[in-house]
């Protein structure tokens, strides 16, 4: 090549670095105008008492004080956090107890589990309004075969301890097959080599399991843990649609105290100081496993 | 000896799985017949006859059509934006110099898993009071802002940090020689990224419609704060407002619910083959 | 550089417009503008068009409205109504975002505590010189057109009135050996006992708890009835003799299981009592209504008994929700919309809508509609007894918090006493 070289690749380099701002620019401001700037503006909203009808009034950190001293608000977090973990809890492990079932071969396996992965296309709207039913005291199914069996009415939803597990179940029925997809696709990546030489040395089904598979998925499995976590920390619509956060508050989440301080309460400050530490928490809780798995794979990689 | 266990560990885990299946299969199918049963027969019993005619009646007891319709406009601009603003972000970021690219793909990181509740409020705070629309002065006062509009339902579904990762991590992995043959050629940078990597991502964008598809099409808080005409309600929220005002009638309701769900399912399960593959490569890398 | 900024605020504008423009095919597509701009100078000339926000209606009050009232309405007027509904649990969020977005409708439907919320707030128009000056005003009974008002000033008219006292299954009591209706809490307590462990009953009592605030409405009611003040010198009052007696009388039916704090009206289907698994209740109408609209077949076994008493020397006393129309302040067409609150409560027009709110007209005129018989007209007859909740401002948020107070209070985890003192120094705090 008889040209300057060096121009050339200066050239391109400019070329690209222009495409390259063109194609990421909507994109970055779409979501700075939708993300970013309403995140900012809540932390201003936050320091305000602002009802949406008169002017907002400066009131520095006393929405903040308000929500630590509020056993309301406490009791929010108490009980999203039990439907958070609880749910993550129960559903890993089952989860991939049933992402192994169907990791051998099974008659109608793909039907199965394209069942189970069902529910999860639906919204919580439709799927609380069917297990709104299904758990009714008087003409849901459920009570209906347990009293036929002469057993007593379950009042799912109106009793306070039993509202919330109630809740978790129906949230477990609906999620378990997307994560249960997610941990079968890490298991199929597992060589089978592994496994089969940990049986060879005598190793049983726990032992297998322990030692060979759940260290092969932890990838996976740490991905699920985090986004299912995180979807349990969102917990709304299951509450507004089948208890309204009741009985006795037993299943008021933190974003459905949100929604009531900011639409009911008319309370913005309020409901923006709940967002910002929600913001907080979250970031605490899932950036750590996201930073050690991005700088692993930069590692790797490089 | 060894035999005799293999087929008796086969047949309990066909039995476990059955199991699992008629969990699932009988609230499903429990929620069919209770949606034919006709008016006015008890829940609780075999149907006397199938009550076909509930769907038709279910529809016209609200403007369904209409809810149906918003939600259909609401969820395809979404996706399509996604689509269209994920592909160009994530393929900058795979495979340009971008100023600063790592801080922003950091950034992408922290967004992936906020949930979007929490920008909800000061989103309406903001939508409610853009200047110079719906009414508003230079200081957003005075009118309705974007409230109540096909893109204020639409926004917060439009560009997902997510899309743009999955994204980017499928243009990674495509060959960087392919660019630099068709710079050879003397294609420019637009013309190799819109036709010699896109067109190679179809999987990836398959993934990226059902997710931007299924959140907008599902979202509920959003629509509950922002939507003040009757008209403008989409499917999940005129479901729960019918609920509220006519909830004698689960037979309708159920029909309701199956009626609703039938896209998402129809695009899942067409998507679905593409889905768990780009899914669950994301998680396992 | 220079031009790199222009490019990027072409982007930023290319957005813009772009979402301009879908904001525009929004308003098209949906065919709803809340905020006509360009009507505003058509003055208090016939024609025009205004918003009307109805809350929680029936299928059968929508269809009545948009079928009857609507297009009568235009034809007197030439006013066109565009008709928007909210089911009452969204209600009250979509009044005040709307207020405060000026989206809400020209008028609107307001619920039975919400004229100080929402006068207080300003978000209400002071009609005090029109209804004055209406020569219906004299129909209306004096104490729920006073509902409406707030400092002195009238901001609402009524149109539906929930009188609520104690409704029976007269089957139910008679097979249980009670053949009069109950006319104190005493009589009330003595016939649930008796009525406790007949068949299908699961509680004697209903009282009447949703997933909304029915048990602060509960207790509101008894609690007026003990001769309970809400506020002495602008501090809450409810740990207060009557408080204690009203608290103390609630909780006692849950403690002798009389009542079930799991019988939550979900919204759905029939209430117990038309199911038959509770024979007594505080209210009125809305159970007559249910019972038709459920199962026709109980309407005949219904009683309607008059207001208690606490005690034999206090006064009977019902509660009345009164449901009002008011005009938004930020209306820009209040005489069109005045024209149609007028419209709405005139003789003619009432009847119905009170009718299909599941409620009494509150005209006195139309005590002898014809429909205003049988059950409802027992209702009626207590009316005269019935009080209101008193004005105040706090009270949207009061309502829910009482509620989330008594909860504990009714599964007897916190006593009667520490109750009331929560529920004084959360008000106050509000």
């Amino acid at each position: 090549m008889p040209r300057s070289t060096v121009s050339d690749a200066a050239d391109l380099e400019k070329q690209q670095r222009r495409a390259g701002r063109w194609l990421l620019a909507p994109a970055m401001v779409l979501l700075g105008a939708t993300v970013v700037l309403p995140l900012l503006f809540a932390a201003v909203l936050s320091l305000t008492k602002y009802d949406l009808l008169s002017p907002p009034r400066f009131v520095g950190l006393a929405n903040y004080q308000a929500l630590f001293t509020d056993a309301r608000f406490g009791q929010a977090v108490g009980n999203t956090l039990f439907f958070a973990v609880g749910q993550v809890a129960i559903g890993i492990v089952v989860a991939l107890l049933v992402a192994m079932l169907f990791d051998r071969p099974l008659f109608g396996g793909t039907a199965m589990r394209t069942l189970i992965y069902l529910p999860q296309a639906m919204s919580y709207v439709t799927v609380a309004l069917l297990w709104s039913f299904l758990y009714d005291p008087y003409v849901g199914p459920i009570n209906h075969l347990v009293k036929a069996m002469g057993g007593p009415q379950i009042n799912f939803l109106t009793d306070t301890s039993l509202a919330m597990p109630s809740i978790m179940a129906m949230s477990l029925w609906r999620n378990l097959g997307y994560y249960m997809i997610i941990l079968l696709a890490g298991l199929k990546a597992i060589p089978p080599e592994l496994p089969e030489a940990a049986q060879v040395d005598g190793a049983n089904w726990f032992q297998r399991t322990w030692h060979v598979t759940i260290p092969q998925l932890a990838s996976p499995l740490l991905f699920v843990a985090v986004t299912w976590l995180m979807g349990g920390l969102q917990m709304f619509t299951q509450a507004y649609v089948m208890t309204r956060g009741g009985p006795a508050n037993a299943t008021r989440s933190i974003v459905y105290d949100m929604y009531e301080s900011a639409f009911t309460g008319l309370d913005i400050g309020r409901a923006s100081a709940i967002a910002v530490l929600m913001f907080a928490v979250v970031m605490l809780i899932a950036l750590p496993p996201r930073l050690i798995a991005g700088m692993r794979g930069r590692k790797a990689r490089a | 000896m060894n035999k005799l266990r293999k087929i008796f560990g086969s047949a309990s885990a066909h039995a476990v799985a059955l199991l699992l299946t008629a969990l699932y299969l009988l609230p499903l199918l429990y929620m069919v017949m209770v949606s034919l049963i006709p008016e006015g027969e008890s829940t609780t019993a075999i149907p006397s006859r199938l009550a076909w005619e509930n769907y038709p009646a279910a529809l016209s007891a609200s403007t369904f059509d209409l809810f149906f319709a918003n939600s259909v406009i609401v969820s395809v601009v979404s996706a399509l934006s996604q689509i269209v603003l994920s592909c160009m972000a994530g393929y900058a970021l795979a495979k340009l110099p971008v100023k600063s690219g790592n801080t922003i793909l950091v950034l992408l990181i922290g967004l992936l898993v906020l949930p979007p509740e929490i920008v909800m409020v000061p989103l309406f705070v903001m939508t409610s009071r853009v200047p110079f629309v719906g009414g508003n002065d230079l200081l957003g006062a005075g009118g309705v802002g974007m409230l109540d509009t096909f893109a204020v339902l639409a926004l917060p579904h439009m560009a997902s940090a997510l899309a743009i990762f999955l994204m980017r991590q499928f243009y990674k992995d495509l060959p960087d020689e392919m660019g630099q043959a068709a710079r050879v050629d003397g294609a420019g940078e637009f013309r190799i990224f819109a036709s010699i990597y896109t067109p190679l991502t179809l999987p990836a964008v398959a993934v990226v419609t059902v997710l931007a598809f299924q959140s907008a099409w599902n979202d509920f808080l959003w629509p509950l704060i922002q939507v003040r005409s009757n008209d403008m309600r989409t499917l999940q929220l005129g479901m729960s407002v019918f609920y509220q005002e006519n909830s004698t009638q689960w037979s309708l309701l159920m029909a309701i619910v199956i009626l609703v769900s039938i896209p998402v399912i129809v695009i899942f399960v067409f998507g679905q083959r593409y889905f768990t593959s780009g899914i669950s490569a994301g998680a396992v890398k | 550089m220079s031009h790199l900024i222009s490019r990027r605020g072409a982007l930023g504008l290319g957005l813009g417009v772009a979402a301009i423009g879908l904001t525009a095919c929004g308003r098209g597509g949906g065919g709803t503008d809340p905020a006509p701009a360009g009507d505003g100078t058509a003055g208090a000339a016939a024609g025009g068009k205004i918003s009307f926000l109805a809350l929680g209606p029936s299928q059968g009050l929508t269809d009545h409205l948009n079928n009857e009232v609507i297009p009568a309405f235009k034809e007197a007027t030439g006013i066109d109504v565009e008709l928007q509904t909210s089911d009452w649990g969204s209600a009250f969020q979509k009044v005040t975002t709307g207020a405060a977005s000026n989206s809400l409708a020209d008028v609107l439907v307001i619920g039975g505590i919400w004229t100080a919320p929402l006068a207080d707030k300003g978000v209400l128009l002071d009609i005090t010189d029109k209804v004055n000056a209406w020569e219906d005003k004299g129909e209306f009974y004096e104490k729920m057109l006073a509902d409406g008002a707030y400092d002195g000033k009238n901001y609402a008219v009524p149109i539906a009135a929930d009188v609520r006292s104690g409704v029976y299954r007269k089957d139910i009591l008679e097979a249980a050996g009670v053949s009069d209706l109950p006319t104190t809490w005493d009589e009330f307590l003595e016939a649930a006992r008796a009525v406790k462990g007949q068949d299908g009953i699961v509680a004697p009592i209903d009282w009447g708890i949703d997933k909304s605030i029915g048990l602060q409405q509960a207790f509101a009611q008894l609690f007026l009835q003990a001769g309970g003040e809400y506020w002495v010198d602008g501090k809450a009052n409810f740990n207060s003799d009557a408080g204690k007696k009203a608290l103390g009388f609630l909780v006692q039916t849950y403690e002798e299981g009389l009542a079930d704090p799991n019988m939550v009206y979900a919204g759905s289907g029939p209430r117990p009592m038309v199911a038959g698994q509770a024979a007594m209740m505080y209210s009125g109408g809305q159970l007559v209504g249910n019972a038709a609209q459920t199962d026709e077949a109980v309407l005949d076994k219904l009683a309607v008994g008059p207001g208690l008493k606490a005690d034999a020397s206090s006064a009977p006393t019902s509660a009345a929700w009164i449901n009002k129309v008011a005009i938004a302040k930020n209306s820009k067409q209040p005489d069109q919309a005045w024209e149609f609150v007028k419209f709405l409560a005139s003789k003619d027009q009432l009847s119905d809508v009170s009718r299909l709110y599941d409620a009494l007209p509150p005209r006195a005129d139309l005590a002898d509609a014809d429909w205003v018989e049988g059950l409802n007209k027992q209702i009626l007859e207590t009316a005269d007894d019935a009080v209101s909740q008193p004005p105040n401002p706090k009270m949207m948020q009061i309502g829910p918090e009482i509620t989330s107070l008594l909860e504990p209070a009714i599964r007897g985890t916190v006593g009667v006493d520490e109750t009331l003192e929560a529920i004084d120094a959360k008000v106050n705090s509000l």
